[in-house]
């Protein structure tokens, strides 16, 4: 049985719990690949992969879905491939849209969802879309550091309570696969902490710098 | 005593990752100029500008909550509180 390992120490009913949430995963980028694999290799139920992306060759270095002869797909396309291929039990709904768009709406029936963008302005538009009470798993990453938080909208703070203040960089963000695969790995934990209603970095935002392996918990109001 | 730690780009920059200052009560803004005295490296460059506001990209949070969202950098900071500041990571 695929699951056998995991069910062998969170259980049965976990993982049924597990095969009736759905996730909307925004991005499918550095984040998005490894976290997108994890939650589906779990067996969770459904997951929307959301990314307009086109895959350009700087992200071969830590999109882990893609390879040379992908260059000029569309990141959907051969996500939803990759992820098929591993087991049929999770439902794989590829969304090629902007965040932004303002036609874009989350779909009805997500448990929750994974923010895995390059971007803060997509971030709040995206919170903004959130209905209230859902959780909001967000993941940042930027050279050997990033951050996770999981907030639940209408009773945590807002995205932009925190992230104001943020900066646009010029040009393309300096990052590598070490960081963005630890970072996703933590997210993806904690995306499955949220359907287990067990969320570990609820208003907690843990700050990790692979400098010198800091993990740090900051509350956040 | 004003407990202040830096994270990421901040810490590597200063060498340090936190400060305690023995004060009763002082503003975020005189706070960033003692600690530049005490660390002796200039790194309020990168948070203030030259007419004395806030630059953007670092997030400075006063026991959990982004100064901007208070009093900018007038927010008055009282010992016993705990100031955190860092450069989110943006990317995906």
């Amino acid at each position: 049985m695929i699951f056998s390992r995991q069910i062998a120490f969170w259980g049965e009913k976990k993982q049924l719990i597990l095969q009736k949430s759905t996730i909307f995963i925004a991005g499918i980028g550095g984040l998005g690949c490894l976290l997108s694999e994890i939650l589906v290799r779990s067996g969770i139920g459904k997951v929307y992969l959301c990314d307009n992306g086109i895959i350009k060759k700087p992200d071969l270095n830590r999109q882990i879905f893609y390879t040379q002869k992908d260059i000029g797909k569309r990141k959907v396309d051969i996500a939803t491939k990759r992820l098929s291929e591993i087991h049929s039990f999770t439902e794989i709904v590829p969304v090629d849209v902007n965040i932004k768009d303002k036609n874009f709406i989350l779909p009805s029936d997500i448990s929750g969802v994974a923010d895995c963008l390059d971007n803060f302005e997509s971030r709040f538009v995206l919170w903004d879309k959130l209905p209230r009470n859902k959780f909001y798993v967000h993941a940042g990453v930027e050279r050997f550091y990033g951050q996770v938080v999981t907030l639940i909208k209408g009773s945590s703070p807002t995205l932009r309570d925190i992230f104001s203040n943020y900066k646009v960089l010029e040009g393309p963000i300096p990052v590598c696969a070490h960081s963005v695969s630890v970072i996703s790995s933590i997210a993806a934990t904690e995306v499955v902490k949220n359907i287990f209603n067990e969320p570990v970095l609820l208003n907690r935002m843990l700050v990790i710098d692979l400098s010198d392996f800091t993990f740090i918990k900051l509350d956040v109001k | 005593m004003i407990k202040v730690r830096f994270f990421t780009l901040l810490k590597l920059f200063l060498g340090i990752s936190e400060i305690d200052l023995d004060q009763d009560q002082i503003s975020v803004k005189d706070l960033l100029f003692l600690i530049n005295e005490k660390v002796e490296k200039d790194f309020l460059h990168k948070l203030i500008d030259e007419s004395g506001e806030l630059l953007r990209g670092t997030i400075i949070l006063v026991n959990g909550k982004n100064i901007l969202h208070l009093e900018k950098l007038n927010t008055i900071v009282k010992t016993g509180d705990e100031v955190n500041m860092f450069p989110p990571g943006g990317g995906g």
